[in-house]
């Protein structure tokens, strides 16, 4: 009958004893990133940060068996944490209300300052935050803010460092995440603002097209136009050289050739031809009265 | 004695089971694990005072605050026998994709950016990560919500990025390699630039031309993530840039202008081509009508000449006289003088 008993005690053993260790804060096992405050008559008496499997009795000696009944054992956890502060009312050197966005990550570097110094440490960071962000911002121009914003971030680190370490804090990375406008009345006026802009631009842009139109058909007249200039110049160039020529060599010729092209054109023609002899005035006027 | 033995045998069963139960485990393919005993990971010796040493791309002050070590990572295989102590952690190595909006404090469909001439637009897109096998510490460890912290940063610097875009190329919205008349005229080189300025400024125009550019930029700018939270960035695809309706409306009448302008100009370059090409082939045919109007006259100098210098002019003449005679076969009447007529007239 005893068999059963041994049996589920043999089960059983192992999670009681290792209960009863913890129980008994004879062992602890620290995570990664995480540290462990011992307190024992209302008194830190240390602090273990490295991971592992750790015996207190071997930091704090037999006193480590009371923490139990006369202390704790505080668990912090020291990973890299962030936290986004939205849509903090700030105005600029114009008066312009602006909301922006803090995002900051936070460590936790000293427990016991963590857990001891500060009863609300991440409410306080945020206000540290919160109020850093509005000081370093407010009455900055409006541009700057909107464009500067990393460096903006290192000074509102910069201002807000000191007092985070008091409670044990150490802030990380700092960023305006967002800056925005929130008066609905001036988003609606700058989105008309650029509208009236890009439309000024599309007339401006038709405008140049039209220009450029313009010279181009200019251009164009003026080579067309010297084109037909030279078109009209070519004939009276070329046959004026030839005759040129011609008359350079013999004066006579130039005579003869254009006698007989003339005779030629009047044969060509069907016009009535009167042959009559040189100095025949008279008789031409008598030839008219005797068609009549 | 009875009472020894099962007790003893209750032990082995515990131990037993606690051992085939939860110490076998194995890792699939796109996993890497990191095994914990009592809560430590298995560091790589001196791996934090290489990380020390100096990372590229992380500033002095960023080295300090993002200071992990190395783990010792459990690749893909197995079984893997793990003791009753350790926990195995597991991670998914594959790439995975987020969209921008996403925000697990907030519900949206889109973040908003103020561009440098300070409009309201949305921004959305995706990104593509994965996990950091070389720098697991971070992630599992180091950092409580890693991918928050990468949204947190990445928004942050596309934010800022978007404040300060200009394009880098001038920002012209008149394309100068499109409108140019093409013989480097200086007047049609100061009306495009009038343009151009008056394009500066918006901003939304250049930011939808320069999407590429934003998204390398990004890129470039999240590089240290994985030194920051384990977290590796594939790409940064920024898909749209929504500015309000009226903007899009008066952005498109813009690409429609410029569509209309080259439309113009083109033709005109075309009507200007073929009257120059009209008028340059007026002047060809108008120099070889005056060529074939001197051919014969050339031609009869040359005739005339040659018979001067075989008979001189009196040879001229009567050739002359010969030409005339078809022009008394057309004649209506003739005048004949008489020799005393000849005689009064001598």
């Amino acid at each position: 009958m005893s068999i059963i008993p041994g049996f589920v005690l043999g089960l059983a053993v192992i999670p009681i004893l290792l209960g009863l260790a913890r129980a008994f804060g004879l062992y602890t096992c620290v995570g990664e990133c995480q540290s462990q405050v011992f307190t024992l008559f209302g008194k830190v008496i240390g602090t273990i940060d490295q991971a592992g499997l750790h015996f207190p009795i071997s930091y704090y000696g037999p006193r480590a068996m009371l923490i139990p009944f006369f202390g704790k054992k505080y668990v912090v956890n020291t990973a890299l944490r962030q936290h986004y502060l939205r849509s903090q009312m700030v105005n600029s050197e114009e008066g312009t209300p602006m909301g922006v966005g803090i995002w900051y990550e936070m460590q936790v570097k000293d427990p016991v300052a963590y857990l001891f110094t500060n009863a609300n440490p991440d409410g306080s960071l945020q206000a540290n935050v919160t109020s850093s962000t509005i000081s370093t911002l407010s009455n900055l121009e409006m541009e700057k803010m909107l464009e500067d914003r990393h460096s903006l971030s290192r000074t509102v680190r910069a201002a807000v460092s000191p007092l985070s370490e008091k409670w044990g804090y150490r802030l990380g990375s700092v960023y305006i995440r967002k800056v925005e406008f929130t008066d609905v009345q001036m988003v609606e006026n700058i989105t008309e603002k650029v509208v009236k802009r890009l439309v000024q631009v599309t007339s401006a842009m038709k405008q140049d097209g039209e220009n450029r139109v313009g010279l181009i058909k200019s251009e164009t007249a003026f080579k067309v136009s010297q084109k037909m200039a030279e078109a009209s110049a070519a004939r009276p160039e070329i046959v004026g050289k030839k005759l040129n020529e011609i008359a350079k060599l013999d004066p006579e010729i130039l005579d003869t050739v254009q006698e007989v092209m003339e005779i030629d054109n009047l044969l060509e023609s069907d016009a009535a031809i009167d042959v009559l002899p040189e100095m025949g005035n008279l008789l031409i006027q008598l030839g008219d009265r005797t068609r009549l | 004695m009875f009472f020894l033995a099962a007790f003893v045998a209750g032990l082995i069963v515990y131990s037993t089971f606690r051992v085939l139960a939860g110490c076998l485990y194995t890792v699939s393919p796109d996993q890497r694990a990191v095994v914990t005993s009592f809560g430590a990971a298995q560091i790589m010796p001196g791996t934090r005072q290489a990380a020390d040493a100096g990372n590229p791309s992380l500033s002095d002050d960023e080295v300090q605050r993002y200071e992990y070590p190395q783990v010792q990572v459990i690749r893909p295989g197995g079984p893997y026998f793990k003791m009753p102590w350790q926990t195995v952690h597991k991670v998914t190595v594959a790439t995975q994709a987020v969209d921008l909006s996403w925000d697990p404090s907030k519900y949206q469909e889109t973040i908003e950016a103020v561009t440098k001439d300070n409009l309201t637009t949305g921004v959305n897109g995706q990104i593509r990560y994965r996990i950091s096998e070389s720098n697991l510490y971070p992630f599992l460890f180091g950092v409580t919500s890693p991918l928050e912290h990468v949204m947190g940063y990445f928004v942050s610097v596309l934010r800022e990025r978007i404040a300060n875009f200009v394009d880098p190329k001038g920002q012209s919205l008149l394309e100068a390699t499109e409108l140019e008349t093409g013989d480097g005229d200086g007047k049609a080189d100061a009306a495009s630039s009038s343009a151009v300025e008056l394009s500066e400024g918006v901003s939304i125009n250049d930011l939808r031309k320069n999407l590429p550019l934003l998204n390398q930029y990004m890129e470039e700018q999240c590089r240290n993530t994985t030194a920051r939270y384990g977290i590796e960035l594939d790409a940064a695809l920024i898909t749209e840039i929504d500015p309000p309706a009226e903007v899009d409306r008066a952005l498109s009448a813009i690409n429609s202008t410029r569509n209309q302008v080259a439309a113009d100009i083109s033709t005109a370059r075309a009507d200007s081509e073929q009257q120059i090409t009209m008028s340059a082939r007026a002047v060809e045919i108008a120099t070889n009508n005056a060529q074939a109007e001197v051919a014969p006259l050339q031609e009869l100098a040359g005739t005339l000449a040659s018979i001067k210098k075989e008979g001189g002019s009196a040879c001229l003449q009567a050739y002359l006289r010969n030409a005339r005679v078809p022009l008394f076969k057309r004649a209506g009447r003739f005048l004949i003088k008489t020799s005393s007529d000849k005689g009064a007239n001598q």
